[in-house]
């Protein structure tokens, strides 16, 4: 997949302060990408390096192939941005705020209407669109905010904790707008609910202290590679070697085994139940031992001494 | 059109607030207070004094140059209120990022937030207008040191506004923002009085922006005082354009 985003090294220093340390990352269209962390861990200064708010100290990124520090005005047209607090004019109506919008995207006149009206539909505008902005609830504020920055049909589309402030029902209706989102570009979001990764994102990036300390896909983090059996008696650890899709086994106890395999493991599962039965294992318990983001969260963010 | 799409805008987000208009009624009612006891002082005092001399100072001199004087002081106190909405408040309630995230120079920004309380100036320079319009059918003015008087008062408050600009981009404080300009035009007044007091002092009279109004307001434009004006202005307004990119450093 061809990258939009494409942040080498990244460091940003405030001070004395290293906000953020050498992070890398790349954002393909077609793509949601999660940075993870607990508040301070560098996610929004990140995305103000992405988005040219802030110079980098060191590395450099690239939106389109364009080097954002050479060319910010050429890199920010691939660009569409929605900060932790929206950027909105309170007293401008929804339909007025967007055309100003429009005319900072240098979006053609003749174009303009159709463009604008497509967006409304879009985020669900159509309502409010004679409305002024500061009296609308903050989950429609939430949404002008992002027909804002989808307004130029940007290829990377940048959400700064999207769903924060935001009731139960318009964060589910946020995270289908988000998800909509990637069927044009690319878009990468910073957000410390574990959930909304899960459901949302394609990959997620983990920081912790301004540094990546994790990054997989979420579909590989669904798969679950592990296994643990509970036998009644001694664990048959001779013929569970001799099965060639079993990688590894690590004893928890007497009669837990754990074990990671390669494949398909509910196969496996099968496989083992059957031999279980024809050799009398004493077979007890079999499970998924699927590691949850949250597990993720917890041993590498919270469990982490530096 | 990008750049008249922006002015428009920064000039709306101006005169749709009551702010403007409250602002402007009050310097308005302030100036017809001081043009009525000008004007009765005239009649009062000033006419009878040089009854029979020759060109004896007319209202011209006697009104509408103090008048202008005390109305460009007047009128820089009330433009920090504008710069600090249009920039430093800007920034406080995060808008600010609608205009640095998209492809725009930071020279745009600058020249439209600058056009925009351009247009305050203008109408507060029409504002001034009204007063000898409304004498004008009773008494001869000299419309020639009007004319020169009001434009001194233009641009005396357009480099102010440049200041004005400058020190609101470099906060995100709004009360920070509004005080350093006033602090910025007590200190420009203070360089003025320790100038015209000593002579040895020319260089601080040369350097406080009221050595250069004065002339103007007896209806004398001398290149120099525009020249004056004109750097003030470009100067401070380079610097916010620095300032605004510096932002991301």
């Amino acid at each position: 997949m061809e990258n939009i985003i494409q942040a080498e090294q990244l460091s940003r220093k405030f001070g004395r302060n290293l906000a953020v340390d050498n992070i890398t990352l790349t954002l393909a269209r077609g793509e949601v990408l999660a940075l993870l962390g607990t508040n301070g861990a560098g996610k929004t200064t990140t995305l103000r390096l992405i988005t040219g708010e802030l110079v980098p100290t060191a590395g450099s990124v690239l939106i389109n192939n364009v080097d954002l520090n050479l060319q910010p005005c050429k890199a920010k047209h691939y660009l569409g941005y929605l900060p932790d607090t929206p950027p909105l004019y309170g007293d401008f109506t929804v339909d007025e705020f967007l055309r100003y919008c429009a005319s900072l995207r240098r979006i053609k006149k003749s174009s303009l209407s159709s463009r604008i009206k497509q967006v409304k539909d879009f985020c669900e505008l159509q309502a409010v669109s004679r409305r002024l902005i500061h009296k609308l609830s903050k989950g429609y504020q939430q949404r002008v905010g992002i027909a804002q920055a989808i307004l130029h049909q940007p290829a990377a589309i940048i959400l700064d904790e999207p769903t924060t402030g935001l009731d139960p029902g318009q964060i589910l209706e946020m995270r289908d707008l988000i998800r909509s989102l990637k069927s044009d570009a690319g878009v990468l979001l910073s957000t410390h609910q574990l959930n909304e990764v899960e459901q949302v994102c394609d990959r997620v990036q983990l920081l912790k202290e301004g540094t990546t300390i994790f990054s997989k896909n979420i579909d590989e983090l669904k798969r679950s590679n592990k296994i643990r059996m509970r036998f009644a008696g001694a664990i048959p650890l001779n013929e569970l070697n001799k099965i060639q899709q079993i990688v590894e086994t690590v004893k928890v106890t007497e009669n837990i085994i754990d074990i990671n395999a390669t494949g398909d493991l509910d196969m496996l599962k099968n496989k083992l139940l059957a031999q279980s039965q024809s050799e009398n294992w004493g077979l007890l318990e079999i499970y998924d031992m699927r590691e949850t983001l949250e597990d993720i969260f917890v041993t590498q963010i919270l469990h982490t001494k530096h | 059109m990008l750049f008249t799409a922006m002015t428009l805008n920064e000039m709306r987000r101006i005169w749709m607030q009551p702010m403007v208009w409250i602002v402007l009624g009050i310097t308005f009612i302030i100036l017809a207070l001081l043009f009525l006891v000008l004007l009765n002082n005239f009649y009062a005092e000033i006419q009878v004094k040089f009854t029979g001399v020759a060109n004896a100072p007319g209202v011209t001199d006697s009104v509408f140059s103090p008048m202008f004087f005390w109305s460009a002081i007047i009128g820089a106190l009330m433009m920090p209120l504008f710069t600090m909405r249009i920039i430093t408040e800007e920034k406080v309630r995060h808008q600010f990022t609608l205009l640095s995230s998209a492809p725009i120079s930071c020279r745009l920004i600058t020249s439209s937030k600058m056009l925009a309380l351009i247009s305050i100036i203008i109408v507060f320079a029409i504002l001034n207008l009204l007063f000898p319009v409304a004498i004008m059918s009773f008494v001869n003015l000299d419309w020639g040191k009007i004319a020169a008087a009001i434009l001194g008062v233009f641009l005396f408050q357009t480099s102010f506004t440049a200041i004005s600009l400058w020190l609101a981009a470099c906060t995100q404080n709004l009360i920070f923002s509004v005080l350093s300009s006033f602090t910025v035009l007590f200190l420009l007044f203070v360089l003025f009085i320790s100038g015209a007091s000593t002579e040895d002092s020319s260089l601080f009279s040369y350097l406080s922006s009221f050595s250069h109004l004065l002339p103007s307001l007896s209806g004398l434009i001398t290149g120099q005082d525009v020249i004056y004006f004109v750097v003030v202005t470009v100067l401070f307004l380079s610097l916010t354009v620095i300032r605004l990119r510096f932002k991301r450093e």
